[in-house]
């Protein structure tokens, strides 16, 4: 038992430093919304500076002056001070270089954004320093305390003490001062603080200066305990994001208590592994894992954001035109330099080929579904493993051996993204990092020192008796083998833009858009989300066989996880978005042909990840489609001039499209085939019975009961603040309410969104919610997901009912505000819906296309879909619907025909205010 | 004294994403005048009031505050020219208590919070708890009390009505009066409830379609009654 406590306090050395980086991320993400990946290169910088200070040199952040002297060695209180000042002076740099020009964007930039932070701040040390060990003398006394059996070292306690000491005093700034009131206050409302005349963004710039502060001291503090190797000190972000998530982000007590615990546990666990040979050495580093999953099961819901008026793109997914010409022109050039080219550069250009596999799973994880996976690589690391197994151990033949190892990675993927995935923003990213440090240190670490020290050894691959295998010798490397990852590269590239090109592509994108309006359309989020998660984990397998195959056995360094994160950052620079940027990521990537050829000629050395730093953050700030992005539009412009845009006669104009056009095919419609708008036999579609939204204390609708009939034009009125959307939302599922709503006698208080979209239930959103990325008819694609079968048929007859087929492949984005609002109607309309929701479907048109709009429902509604309509156009509101609902305080306060309502003295009141509001004040 | 407006916008055109809401706005407002901006839902109040408060940057024309043109689109400028926006979501800092968030305001102009609450009794009662136990009539009347005091030259008010009962709205309005009265400040009020606007304000805008239909005293805005109401409830223009 002493053993264990011994252990358990001798690890509050690193859960110190656990504890203050995940202050320092609490800080960061809580004044700016940036998880910055970069606070545990912040703490190596800090501790570089700090130990050269003691030797009387100061490091220098430019190239080529590494350190300049200080006259001297500086002793342990100038050295600390200036230390603590530079990182301060870091992380108001950091913020202001970066991060404040990104203040409006999602998270999910600002986090990469971070990445390069990291590997920038990670390379620049590299450079300036090399990997060299430096030796630190102790800060703290080095004697012991003893208690009972139980033995404490000074300094891990004083380390403790001390970051404790910090937590409690940045725990009474933020509590007690001017300063923290008003973080707080910017933390909750960034409206709220513009408006009582603070600084969001020097709030934020001074918690980045504290962010610094802390990580610099954790980074001095821990010089003298663990050997200052850059790797390692970079590496202490994972245990440190694990304990910041345990605060989610936000508390900072949680999240300290939670780092001390997790250096604890680490410490411990190295002892079980040295006392017992089953507990697997590395099982620390699992700790990190195991606890954010814990986190996410039971207290799964999204890190706290903030609100924002304008929701940035995250750069477009470029649609692939074309592939066959791609591949024809594409495949011999590379046969031809897999044939010239010599040696090194043959080995180069193998690996590259064998990196943009790898690369387009990222395209289909990051690039289409939008989720921030730092795991591929370690992910090709469990195929790669696996085939030594199956291969090698097994004897399982070429063929089937990488694809049951790829199908193996693939189920490691899905099962530890599962928690994560149900989760919208960063959790994919935290979870995916940790992941692969823990599959590195317990898997890989252990299975490549067991045997042989050269790691498993894997057999050459053969195919009817061809030896496809890398060979040796001489004949290194062989074209048979390059032939082989080629021929895996066209496969996978070609399936990769077909995927862009499916109707399950387009659900992706939609999913990465906006996952609340893909919903709508009666996508299944968390299914879009697992399925590219087990392709991009699939694809990555096999890359990780071939990578296995290369050097004809497996090794740890190869999947290390912080090579990992370098090439994450290498395809994001080329472009994560498309399948041309991960070829060209496979090129640049170290080791990769345009990286070993450019080496050849100017020795790259350290300066490549210190480039590669710079390229992720200018790449998030200027071009989020990457080094290819520019080529993307290049060619979108010359196709624009060089193709007449298309004419139809029917194009645009209202009056051709007088005949009602039938949008929801018959066979599906359990509807009269005639249908009488205002039949008085109609049966109901939709009955509501008390139903109630509560919002905290708010109550937002209150027992609402009524019911539509079918193939009827429903009104929902009210002044602004009513309900009306809050009601809406309801019925669609995006919000929690009391009582009872059924389609078609079927209840459907149990079902998610996407299935009550399926049971026929269409709508489109105030904010109109479009995938500005996609083109007119590829947001129209996605709308159809429901109607599987109909094709391109049903989506031209869809277009045309709203006058947008000559608009069809023009991007959402150049429309105007009418065209659009008819986009997102048309895209309700693709679903084939039989109950219609639209939510201010003539804001922003003028009183003719909003005319026009109204002629074209009346028609959409007599090929028997039912509508309820919010809008606040009277006009068209008045004109167009069979019956109104109006809603006060959440309240129905009247309901009937629209000659009714306009002469209903409580409507009028609710709009215009009491007319008698002179008698009743006092 | 040759009265310079303390706000005027002209021909300023406002929205988002290069799409107008409101167009071509040329309104005014003197010191202690009160300028009610009515209209029916959708007819681009907010949307005229966050970009003079500096959230959006014009489309078009120009705001000048005390005769003097401002650079815009940045709302901490407009705030720091003492253009103060109270926002339809009233924006309070909820885990705070009533005084923290009247203080964190204060900060430039030391404002008094004693001064503040003497205007709204009900929240000095409610000074220990967190904002987020106030009910939604003390809410609004903290998110008033936080505009004033930063002794605004230009305080612009966003739905005031909005998820309120009538009745304390109607208790609401009269504080504003006396607020333009005593403060020096000039008051735009987008509202929605026409009549308790008009009883206190000065001058009215209606705003149609985003496009102002009429300008005028409130007694001659008053006068169009009939026409206002045809505004509202048909959405007919043409009043």
């Amino acid at each position: 038992m002493a053993n264990y406590l011994n252990f358990l306090v001798l690890g509050l050395g690193n859960g110190s430093v656990f504890a203050a980086l995940a202050m320092a991320l609490v800080v960061t993400y809580r004044s700016s919304g940036v998880l910055n990946f970069g606070t545990g290169a912040q703490a190596l910088y800090a501790s570089y500076t700090y130990a050269l200070l003691r030797t009387g040199r100061l490091l220098l952040p430019i190239p080529g002056v590494p350190t300049i002297s200080v006259g001297g060695p500086m002793g342990f209180v100038p050295a600390l001070i200036v230390t603590l000042a530079i990182q301060a002076l870091l992380g108001v740099i950091l913020y202001e270089a970066v991060f404040r020009p990104l203040r409006h964007q999602r998270a999910v930039a600002k986090a990469v954004a971070s990445l390069g932070v990291m590997g920038l701040l990670t390379a620049l040390v590299n450079l300036q320093v090399g990997a060299q060990q430096l030796l630190v003398a102790p800060i703290y006394p080095q004697n012991a305390f003893t208690i009972g059996s139980i033995r404490i070292p000074a300094d891990r306690l004083w380390f403790a003490v001390t970051i404790v000491g910090v937590a409690l005093l940045l725990g009474a700034i933020y509590r007690f001062t001017r300063f923290g009131l008003a973080t707080r206050a910017s933390a909750e409302s960034e409206v709220g603080a513009l408006v009582t005349g603070l600084s969001p963004e020097n709030i934020a710039l001074a918690n980045w200066a504290i962010s610094g502060t802390v990580a610099g001291l954790a980074g001095i503090l821990i010089g003298p305990l663990v050997p200052l190797i850059p790797g390692s000190y970079t590496l202490f972000i994972v245990p440190a994001l694990a304990a910041a998530v345990v605060g989610r982000l936000y508390s900072l007590t949680p999240a300290v208590v939670a780092g001390l615990l997790l250096g604890g546990l680490e410490s411990v666990s190295v002892y079980l592994s040295s006392r017992y040979t089953w507990f697997p050495s590395g099982a620390g580093q699992v700790l990190p894992l195991v606890m954010v999953l814990a986190v996410l099961l039971f207290r799964g819901r999204p890190l706290p954001t903030r609100g924002q008026l304008i929701q940035p793109t995250l750069g477009k997914a470029p649609l692939p035109r074309r592939i066959l010409l791609p591949v024809v022109v594409g495949v011999p050039i590379a046969v031809l330099m897999l044939v010239l080219l010599q040696q090194s550069f043959r080995d180069a250009f193998i690996l590259s080929l064998i990196l943009a596999v790898l690369g387009l799973s990222l395209v289909v994880v990051t690039g289409y579904v939008g989720q921030i996976s730092l795991a591929q690589l370690a992910l090709a690391g469990v195929a790669g493993f696996l085939l030594s197994t199956f291969a090698h151990t097994w004897g399982i033949p070429f063929p089937v051996a990488p694809l049951l190892a790829a199908l193996a990675a693939t189920v490691v993927g899905v099962v530890f993204g599962l928690p994560a995935l149900r989760i919208r923003g960063l959790f994919v990213a935290i979870v995916t990092l940790v992941l692969a440090v823990a599959i590195e240190a317990v898997w890989f670490q252990n299975n490549s020192l067991d045997g042989s020290s050269g790691g498993e050894p894997i057999p050459d691959p053969r195919l009817f008796g061809l030896d496809l295998g890398i060979g040796s010798g001489i004949g290194f490397p062989r074209i048979g083998f390059g032939l082989l990852c080629l021929f895996v590269l066209v496969v996978a590239a070609v399936a990769v833009a077909h995927l862009r090109r499916s109707r399950l592509g387009s659900a992706m994108l939609a999913v990465r858009a906006n996952e609340r309006s893909a919903a709508a359309a009666g996508i299944n989020v968390v299914r879009i989300k697992l399925i590219g998660f087990a392709i991009g984990a699939f694809i990555a397998g096999i890359s990780g066989c071939l990578m296995a195959y290369m050097q004809t056995n497996v090794t740890f360094e190869t999947f290390d996880a912080l090579v990992g994160l370098l090439f994450f950052s290498t395809v994001f620079v080329a472009g994560i978005t498309s399948v041309t940027g991960a070829i060209l990521g496979g090129m640049g990537a170290s080791g990769g042909l345009l990286f070993v050829s450019t080496n050849h000629v100017v020795n790259f050395g350290n300066w490549y990840g210190v480039l590669l730093g710079i390229g992720v953050i200018q790449t998030v700030i200027f071009n989020p489609e990457g080094a290819v992005g520019p080529m993307y539009a290049t060619l979108d412009k010359l196709r624009h001039r060089f193709t007449p845009s298309p004419a139809r006669p029917d194009a645009g104009s209202a009056t051709a499209f007088a005949a009602p056009v039938r949008v929801r095919a018959e066979a599906d419609a359990p509807i009269s085939t005639s249908p009488s708008p205002l039949h008085p036999g109609s049966r109901t579609l939709l009955e509501v019975q008390g139903l109630s939204v509560h919002y905290g204390g708010v109550i937002a609708v209150n027992d609402v009961s009524f019911s539509v009939t079918e193939g009827q034009i429903v009104g929902l009125i009210g002044p602004n603040g009513a309900g009306k959307t809050t009601f809406i939302d309801a019925l669609g599922g995006f919000t929690r309410y009391r009582g009872h709503v059924a389609l078609g006698g079927r209840p459907l208080d149990d079902l998610a969104p996407h299935l009550r979209a399926s049971q026929g239930l269409g709508r489109t959103f105030q904010s109109i919610d479009l995938y500005e990325d996609l083109s007119v008819a590829e947001n129209v694609v996605v709308g159809q997901h429901l109607a599987r079968d109909k094709g391109a048929e049903q989506l031209a007859v869809v277009l045309n009912s709203l006058g947008l087929y000559a608009l069809r492949d023009r991007n959402v984005g150049e429309l105007s505000q009418g065209q659009r609002q008819l986009v997102s109607v048309a895209r309700a309309l693709a679903g084939e819906p039989r109950l219609l929701l639209l939510d201010e479907p003539a804001a922003g048109l003028d009183s003719s296309e909003s005319e026009w709009l109204a002629g074209r429902l009346r028609d959409v509604r007599d090929t028997g879909v039912t509508i309820i309509l919010i809008d606040h156009d009277m006009s068209l509101v008045l004109g167009l619907c069979d019956e109104l609902y109006v809603l006060n305080f959440g309240s129905l306060i009247a309901s009937g025909t629209p000659d009714q309502i306009r002469i209903d003295p409580l409507v009028v009141d609710a709009y215009l205010g009491a007319t008698r509001s002179k008698e009743t004040v006092t | 004294m040759t009265a310079v407006p303390a706000l005027e916008c002209a021909q300023l055109h406002a929205g988002y994403n290069k799409i107008a809401v409101a167009r071509d706005i040329d309104i005014s407002v003197g010191r202690n005048q009160i300028l009610a901006v009515l209209g029916p839902n959708g007819a681009g109040k907010t949307t005229l009031l966050l970009t003079i408060a500096g959230f959006l940057a014009p489309l078009k024309g120009s705001i000048r505050i005390d005769g003097e043109e401002l650079r815009t689109g940045s709302a901490r400028r407009m705030n720091k020219a003492g253009v103060v926006l109270v926002p339809d979501s009233r924006a309070l800092f909820t885990g705070l208590t009533p005084v923290q968030n009247l203080k964190l305001a204060a900060q430039r102009t030391r404002g008094s919070v004693d001064e503040v609450m003497d205007l709204f009794p009900a929240l000095r009662l409610r000074s220990r708890l967190r904002v987020g136990q106030l009910s939604g009539g003390e809410q609004q009347m903290l998110a008033v009390a936080r505009a004033l005091i930063q002794a605004p030259k230009v305080l612009l008010i966003d739905e005031m009505s909005m998820g309120l009962a009538p009745v304390i709205v109607e208790s609401l309005l009269p504080i504003i009066r006396r607020v333009a009265d005593e403060s020096n400040a000039a008051v735009v009020l987008v509202e929605q409830h026409i009549q308790l606007a008009l009883e206190v304000a000065d001058v009215a805008a209606v705003l149609v379609h985003g496009d102002v239909i009429a300008f005028g005293t409130a007694d001659e805005v008053r006068q169009q009654q009939s026409a206002l109401e045809r505004a509202y409830l048909s959405g007919e223009s043409s009043a």
